[in-house]
C-alpha cells in the first residue's frame, strides 16, 4: 500500500501521466432524502463553468472544477484500495471534503445521500447524512 | 548566440506571467479558503496528521484564511517583480509559495501545471543565484528543457500505445465528457466527422511523441514550439487548461537555448 503522504508531494515528483486512454472520469451524484419519497432521483453535484476568450488568462472556476475532479479521483482510489465495501473511507479527508461539497450544493439542513460513479458502475454510495452532522 | 543568463531571464519573465495569473485566480477563489468551505483547512489538515508537530503548527498558522490570502497577494507582487526584474530572491520565494500552495490543496491544485511550476522555479532560482558558475546555469536550463520534452513524450507514448487513440474515437469520447466543458460545437464537429477526429488525434500523438526532436537544432525547436503554442491554446479553449499554456510557455526559452547549443 502506498504511503498516504505520497500524494501530498506529487507536485515535487512530476510523472507527466497527463493522459489516460481509459478516459472515464468519476461522477458525483446526490439525492435529497425525503421520507415520503425514498427513491428520489440522483443529480450531478458539480457543474461545469462556462468559458470565454479571457479564460485563457483567468479561469479560476474551471481550475477549481479540475481540483474537484482530482478529489473525486483520489476518493475513487481510496475506495478501490480499501475494498469493495469502502470500510474506513468515511473517516478519510477525501470523503469528508466530498460530503461537504455535496452539502454545499444543497439548501442548509437538507438530509442527503451521495454516490460516486465510474461509467455506469456505482463505486461508492454514502449513507444518509443528516443536517446535524459536521463534515 | 543566446547566453545562459538571457535564457534564464526569459524563463523568469514568462514564469512571472504564469505565477501572476495563478495568484489572481486563487485570489478570486479566496472564498473557498474559508474554514467552513468544503476545501477549508479544518478538513484538509487531517491529511497532515503524520507530519511532525512543528510543521503542522506552521501549516495551521499560514493556512489561516487571512494569512494565506495575504501570501497570495505576496505571490502576485513577487511574480510582477520577476517579470520586470529576474532575480533569485523573487524566484526562490515564489518556489516556496508554490510548494506551500500545493500542500494547501492536498498535493496540487492543478496537477501537472503545479508540478511544472516547481520544475521551472527550482532550477531558475539556482541558475539566477550563480549566473557566472561554469556549468550550473546550463545544467538548470537543460533540466527544465528535458522535463518539458519528457512531459510531451510520456503523454504521447500513452496515446500511441492504444489503437483507439489513432482511430480518433478516444478524442471524440474525451471531448464529449461533460467534465471538461468542451464547446458543444467542437465535440459535435469531431463526432460527426470521423476523418477530422482521426487527423487531429494523429497530429496530436505525432507531435507529442516527436517533440524530443525539438532539441536537435534551432529550426526544429522553432517548429515544435510554434506547434506547442497552438497545441496548448487548443487545450485551453477545448478543455480549459489555461494554466498549462502559460507555465509550459515558460519552459520554451530553455528548449530554445538547448537546441542552439
Amino acid at each position: 500500500m502506498a504511503s498516504p503522504l505520497l500524494p501530498l508531494f506529487r507536485s515535487l515528483i512530476p510523472s507527466w501521466k497527463l493522459f489516460d486512454v481509459a478516459g472515464e472520469l468519476p461522477v458525483l451524484e446526490a439525492r435529497v432524502s425525503l421520507t415520503s419519497a425514498p427513491e428520489a432521483p440522483w443529480w450531478p453535484v458539480l457543474s461545469v463553468p462556462s468559458r470565454g476568450f479571457f479564460s485563457l488568462f483567468l479561469n479560476p472556476h474551471g481550475n477549481l472544477r479540475l481540483a474537484q475532479l482530482t478529489l473525486l479521483e483520489r476518493l475513487l482510489d481510496e475506495v478501490q484500495e480499501l475494498g469493495p465495501d469502502g470500510a474506513g473511507v468515511e473517516a478519510g479527508t477525501s470523503y469528508r471534503i466530498t460530503r461537504a461539497l455535496t452539502a454545499a450544493s444543497l439548501p442548509a439542513g437538507t438530509p442527503f445521500q451521495f454516490r460516486l460513479k465510474l461509467g455506469e458502475t456505482v463505486v461508492l454510495r454514502s449513507r444518509l447524512h443528516g443536517p446535524e452532522e459536521e463534515a | 548566440m543566446m547566453t545562459e543568463v538571457f535564457a534564464l531571464e526569459c524563463t523568469a519573465r514568462l514564469a512571472g506571467v504564469a505565477l501572476a495569473l495563478q495568484a489572481v485566480e486563487m485570489l478570486q477563489l479566496r472564498g473557498r479558503l474559508r474554514p467552513d468551505a468544503p476545501f477549508g483547512w479544518k478538513r484538509v489538515r487531517s491529511d497532515f496528521a503524520g507530519f511532525p508537530s512543528p510543521i503542522r503548527a506552521g501549516f495551521d498558522l499560514v493556512f489561516q484564511e487571512n494569512i494565506f490570502s495575504g501570501l497570495l497577494g505576496l505571490q502576485l507582487t513577487l511574480a510582477v517583480m520577476l517579470i520586470g526584474f529576474p532575480h533569485p530572491v523573487p524566484a526562490g520565494l515564489l518556489f516556496t509559495l508554490a510548494l506551500l500552495g500545493s500542500f494547501r490543496w492536498r498535493g496540487a491544485f492543478n496537477g501537472a501545471a503545479d508540478a511544472m511550476t516547481l520544475v521551472v522555479l527550482g532550477p531558475l532560482t539556482l541558475g539566477l543565484l550563480r549566473p557566472e558558475h561554469p556549468w550550473l546555469p546550463r545544467a538548470c536550463l537543460w533540466y527544465v528543457a528535458v522535463q518539458s520534452v519528457l512531459s510531451y513524450l510520456v503523454a504521447g507514448i500513452a496515446k500511441a500505445r492504444h489503437r483507439e487513440w489513432w482511430s480518433g474515437r478516444t478524442l471524440v469520447a474525451f471531448l464529449s465528457l461533460p467534465d471538461y466543458g468542451a464547446p458543444a460545437v467542437l465535440a459535435r464537429g469531431v463526432r460527426d466527422r470521423p476523418a477530422v477526429a482521426r487527423a487531429l488525434a494523429t497530429m496530436t500523438g505525432a507531435f507529442e511523441v516527436l517533440f524530443p526532436l525539438a532539441l536537435i537544432g534551432p529550426a526544429s525547436a522553432l517548429a515544435f514550439m510554434v506547434a506547442g503554442v497552438m497545441f496548448h491554446l487548443a487545450n485551453a479553449a477545448a478543455l480549459g487548461l489555461n494554466r498549462f499554456f502559460w507555465i509550459w510557455l515558460a519552459t520554451y526559452p530553455a528548449i530554445w537555448y538547448c537546441a542552439r547549443s
